[in-house]
């Protein structure tokens, strides 16, 4: 979290992926430690499935809470959670494999398979509140191989709050096409701002603000 | 020595954490005691209006902040809610705030462009020169969450706009007193500088 602190990431998603499938109970101690060491904004999902553990992170200085498996089971902890702390602070997770011509819905960390599809459960979860989705194509995830444009571009195209992409980053140029092509909001990155390169060591690091500005036009996005 | 006042209303650890980032002692404190000690006093606050001004009066901390600052003329820096907090009322249950600064806090007008909360990084445009601006990079931007804000006020308490889809005051300064709409402890690079600026004037 220091390092991207220093790096200057603008913004930040812890997700424990583990977290629902294991059923653990949430670290809070280990959160707020985390939350003071963070000086841009920050998410955290993991096993929030409650409004007092959303509450609880939230109060430790989050900015935004992330749920993902909890939504299948009980859809209401969004609007509950909305209602209490606003719709921005809400973001529905919801991680996706591309299975022949279709998409399919995963929840516990890639490992059940869902049956409503991923539309559908992006258009349930906006309907109860959530205010920002994250689409992550599990599949592509540390690929390197490019982020999957026409799912990003078929939901950007039928929701109207800001889409998140991850999955899949391998270059700047990939980030760019997210953004201009796929219609998202933004774009998460996770091995390219672990990892060196693919398949080299781990170098955490982080575009400079002057590749970032190159990359995109002018004032559109400085301003969003 | 840096007085960052707990007033029951925000998670201060990330402000605390810059400002001792910064190499300045800083301490969260809600006791008048300890901040009667402070050679500057940060206010930040993060929830609505009329609470933060109920759990300021509650602990004495209006009328003490109030000499501090107006009496006795100690620097400050008001951070969101503690920007708000520094007018004379807010449309959020139509509430009286602290009245150091003649301003109104008003909801934030809605429109197809513009969504209300205001969440998300965002540019600023310089107003009139001051110390806390000053340096702030060709392209200064900051992160910010809220849905009532300073909507005008005069040039010459005007330090920093927001100019775009939104129209906003985002930081205003008269003599001692300063206040910014955005959080500097989630804007970075820029959110440092800031608080730098603001660190200057003790020395």
């Amino acid at each position: 979290m220091r390092i991207f602190s220093e790096l200057e990431a603008d913004e930040l998603f812890l997700l424990d992926i583990t977290q629902s499938r294991v059923g653990s109970c949430i670290d809070f101690r280990l959160l707020e430690a985390i939350a003071s060491e963070a000086f841009m904004p920050i998410g955290y999902g993991g096993g929030v499935n409650s409004l007092e553990a959303a509450s609880r992170i939230l109060r430790l200085g989050y900015e935004k809470i992330i749920v993902n498996s909890v939504v299948y089971r009980d859809p209401t902890i969004i609007s509950r959670c909305a209602e209490q702390f606003g719709s921005q602070a809400v973001v529905l997770s919801i991680d996706v494999k591309q299975v022949g011509s279709k998409w399919v819905a995963f929840s516990m960390g890639g490992t059940q398979r869902e049956e409503p599809s991923p539309l559908e459960v992006i258009k349930m979860g906006i309907e109860f509140g959530a205010g920002e989705v994250l689409i992550t194509s599990i599949d592509r995830e540390g690929t390197w191989t490019g982020l999957d444009i026409d799912f990003c571009r078929l939901i950007t195209r039928e929701v109207s709050v800001p889409v998140v992409i991850q999955g899949g980053v391998g270059s700047l140029a990939d980030v760019r096409a997210g953004v201009y092509e796929g219609g998202a909001s933004a774009v998460a990155v996770g091995s390219l701002v672990v990892f060196q390169k693919e398949n080299m060591g781990v170098l955490v690091n982080h575009p400079s603000e002057a590749d970032l500005r190159g990359l995109f036009a002018a004032d559109s996005l400085w301003s969003a | 020595m840096i007085g960052i006042v707990d007033f029951g209303c925000g998670n201060l650890g990330s402000v605390l954490n810059m400002i001792e980032h910064l190499d300045h002692e800083a301490v969260v404190t809600g006791s008048i005691k300890v901040l009667e000690r402070a050679d500057a006093l940060v206010l930040p606050g993060v929830g609505a209006f009329p609470e933060g001004m109920r759990q300021l009066k509650e602990r004495g901390l209006d009328e003490a902040l109030s000499r501090f600052v107006i009496e006795e003329g100690r620097p400050i820096l008001g951070l969101c809610l503690g920007m708000q907090l520094m007018t004379t009322r807010s449309d959020e249950g139509n509430c009286e705030g602290l009245g150091w600064f003649d301003l109104e806090t008003q909801l934030l007008p809605r429109g197809p462009e513009t969504r209300v909360p205001h969440m998300g990084w965002n540019s600023v445009v310089t107003g009139r020169p001051d110390v806390l601006t000053e340096g702030l990079s060709d392209h200064p931007r900051f992160y910010f969450v809220h849905s009532y804000a300073v909507l005008d006020a005069p040039p010459d308490v005007t330090l920093l706009r927001v100019q775009n889809t939104h129209d906003f005051v985002a930081a205003i300064g008269r003599g001692n007193i300063r206040a910014v709409q955005f959080h500097p402890e989630k804007s970075h690079r820029y959110g440092m500088k800031l608080l730098s600026n603001f660190l200057e004037l003790l020395s």
